[in-house]
């Protein structure tokens, strides 16, 4: 198996020895795999790795010129051109494309040795993939950072400064119908829960969650009704087995008007943002 | 936000992670043992993790904003936005189905009436066979995404019939075969599933030359230059039942006609690429079970012992073979995709031999000893030497790369294919995959 893996890698090319990709792969299947792991599968796992790209990037972490130069050539365009199609925008996508650049390159040392972010690649997924999600990763960290340092002027062109106080909160929930709905969502699988949150909390659109989970929007859309359809049903046969009468279990579950109200208005609020 | 109450949205709420606060750890920083790291969410996006993780990471999904946003944008994090492909609804989501069932199956039994009467008044029919549309992609259930958009069964039913040199407007959907021939009829290409590990994959296609070295119908490397090259087959997706009443149709061509040259192919049918495996007598190599249908006559390099489950086949007709037909059968059968997307070659001995392992693929295109494998996320192979070495082949032109897995591949010789891909991009290539052009 270990000469398998490592004619596959073609790790020979960037002159890493077998010894040393065998214990690479060794770490990466110690990180991923259960200790119980049958032999078959623990080679199954080591056979989806995707073991050319991992030479790849565990070359490039050691410096190794030849596989810079095929890292740049592969990846140099489609790092600039994930990190635009991510930030939206040409100045901050480079900014964005440059600082994965270095982080990949390992700019920074430690105890003499440099330190690539490529060296934290297991080869799970294609290393292009990876590369997006590193960006994307960047990005949303940057975004949140950036969202927590507004400059007071910005507060006052937002308008926060002279902002309505925040509405009365909305009567009380009762706490035996949250119980029953925590208790039901608790029940759901976690595709359910993962489109529900996506779809209700995140508000993003039926054919966004499709890319996300792996289908059509169509089947998304499907999905979502029938999951909350039948969520609806278990809240509603919950709340009626802790002794509410089915009328009272779906007036629980009524939108209230103050409620919707202040929905509204936050969403308003959402929509304003950056 | 229709459909969810107040209750039920604080519920959800409740059951987040903690998101805005300020000291929410980044995701590489070893602090943290609660957010995928940057390979596991790369392999649910690419669909390549185990069932027991995908559930952990769905859990996780399930309760943090912050990895949701990532999985989100690294999946759309595209050079040009690209819209996701239109497509049809499916026959059983219209609301007149039914209607519309018993309308084809009636016009069909006309039809199948009318097309057999044309066959008895012209016999060498084999060109027609070749020239044949192509059962398209047989649109799944659950909707996965599909990568060429559906036409109207009434266009495709007219291409079908014209190929086979009846008037459109004649017989606007296909006949259908006898029973005894539905049995053995002809491989149906089907679409890959989008979603490829969680639910079963989908019959794999490949391009098997034909006779004379042709993938599709197309002439590569034909023996006689005076031959022309064979039409190729459209793709398109049709429905179950138009797909089975094409199957039928061509099950029942093939038994019926005896060997004929190959007719002239329209531009129009070779730009859609060939999508069903065929040699002049209409051979269809199954990738996932291995079987190749219509002919009894054994390869030289046999197909081998032990394959998968075989297709019963109808008795070989020897007017029906080309003579360079068995050699490029050869190299076809010699090939293959396991369930998994395992590339397989077969040995000498007759076993099932890994080649490329860790690497998935969707598509096979063999030309001869030229074989080019398609998978997930643009990934191309491709050797010249019948699998001894192998190359990857960047699919990009300039600044734009592929997106996408790659959904169909079809060469007409070793220099001109195209490919399709699940973002619904088509690309052609003239010089074997070294360069590609996007259309």
């Amino acid at each position: 198996m270990g000469d398998l893996i490592y004619q596959t890698s073609k790790a020979t090319k960037f002159d890493i020895s077998q010894k040393q990709f065998e214990s690479w792969a060794l770490a990466i299947a110690q990180k991923y795999l259960p200790p119980d792991v049958s032999q078959s599968d623990a080679e199954d796992f080591l056979g989806n790795l995707r073991l050319e790209d991992l030479a790849l990037a565990r070359a490039c972490a050691f410096g190794h010129e030849r596989a810079w130069e095929q890292f740049m050539a592969r990846f140099r365009e489609l790092l600039y051109d994930a990190a635009l199609g991510i930030a939206k925008e040409s100045s901050q996508a480079k900014d964005l494309a440059d600082s994965i650049y270095a982080d990949l390159y390992g700019m920074t040392e430690r105890d003499g040795q440099r330190v690539s972010k490529l060296s934290s690649y297991m080869g799970r997924g294609s290393l292009e993939g990876w590369l997006r999600t590193v960006i994307v990763q960047e990005f949303i960290n940057r975004y949140r950072s950036r969202k927590r340092l507004v400059s007071l002027e910005e507060e006052e062109e937002g308008g926060s400064q002279f902002a309505a106080p925040e509405p009365a909160p909305a009567a009380a929930s009762d706490s035996r119908v949250d119980a029953v709905i925590d208790q039901c969502l608790a029940a759901l699988d976690s595709e359910s829960r993962a489109i529900l949150s996506a779809y209700y909390l995140d508000g993003r659109k039926l054919a966004e969650i499709g890319r996300m989970l792996g289908f059509h929007e169509a089947t998304a859309s499907r999905k979502l009704d029938r999951i909350t359809k039948a969520l609806r049903k278990s809240i509603q046969s919950g709340l009626v087995k802790i002794g509410m009468s089915k009328r009272q279990a779906e007036e629980a579950l009524e939108m209230d008007v103050r409620d919707l109200a202040v929905d509204v208005r936050r969403n308003l609020a959402q929509e304003k943002g950056p | 936000m229709t459909g969810f109450s107040q209750p039920e949205r604080r519920g959800l709420q409740r059951m987040q992670l903690n998101p805005g606060a300020p000291s929410s750890p980044s995701f590489d920083d070893g602090k943290t043992a609660t957010h995928p790291d940057a390979d596991l969410l790369t392999a649910f996006a690419e669909r390549s993790l185990t069932a027991r993780e995908k559930e952990q990471v769905l859990g996780h999904l399930a309760v943090c904003a912050t990895c949701r946003d990532v999985v989100a944008l690294a999946g759309s994090a595209l050079v040009e936005p690209v819209p996701e492909p239109v497509r049809k609804r499916a026959i059983w989501e219209m609301p007149l189905f039914h209607w519309g069932a018993v309308a084809a199956t009636t016009i069909v039994v006309v039809a199948a009436v009318s097309l057999g009467m044309h066959e008895r008044r012209a016999p060498s029919t084999t060109a027609a066979i070749q020239s044949e549309l192509p059962p398209a992609a047989v649109a799944e259930k659950d909707d996965k995404v599909a990568a060429a958009p559906a036409a109207p069964i009434e266009n495709r039913a007219k291409q079908a019939i014209a190929a086979k040199g009846v008037p459109a407007e004649s017989a606007p959907t296909p006949p259908v075969a006898s029973p005894e021939t539905t049995k053995h009829a002809l491989h149906l290409q089907q679409e890959a599933r989008f979603e490829r590990p969680s639910g079963a994959v989908a019959k794999k296609e490949i391009n098997v030359p034909a006779a004379n070295g042709v993938v599709g119908g197309a002439v590569a490397n034909s023996p006689s230059p005076a031959t022309p090259p064979a039409q190729d087959a459209a793709r398109d997706s049709v429905d179950h039942g138009t797909a089975n009443s094409m199957m039928k149709t061509r099950a029942a061509d093939i038994a019926q006609a005896p060997a004929a040259a190959p007719p002239a192919a329209s531009s129009a049918q070779r730009e859609a690429g060939a999508y069903n495996v065929r040699t002049n007598e209409s051979l269809t190599v199954d990738m996932r079970t291995g079987a190749v249908t219509q002919t009894e006559q054994a390869a030289p390099n046999a197909a081998p012992q032990g394959a998968a489950t075989r297709h019963k086949r109808e008795p070989y007709s020897a007017k029906s073979i080309d003579q360079g037909a068995a050699p490029a059968l050869a190299f076809a059968r010699q090939w293959q995709l396991s369930k998994n997307g395992q590339l397989q070659h077969s040995s000498a001995q007759g076993a099932w031999n890994d080649v490329l392992p860790g690497q998935k693929f969707n598509r096979l295109a063999i030309v001869q000893d030229h074989v080019w494998a398609g998978g997930d996320n643009g990934v191309l192979y491709f050797s010249a030497d019948n699998g001894q070495t192998w190359t990857t082949l960047p699919v990009r032109s300039g600044a734009t790369v592929l997106t996408g897995n790659i959904t169909a591949l079809q060469f007409t010789d070793t220099q001109n294919g195209s490919l399709q891909t699940s973002t619904g991009e088509t690309w052609r290539t003239q010089d074997g995959g070294q360069n590609w052009t996007r259309q």
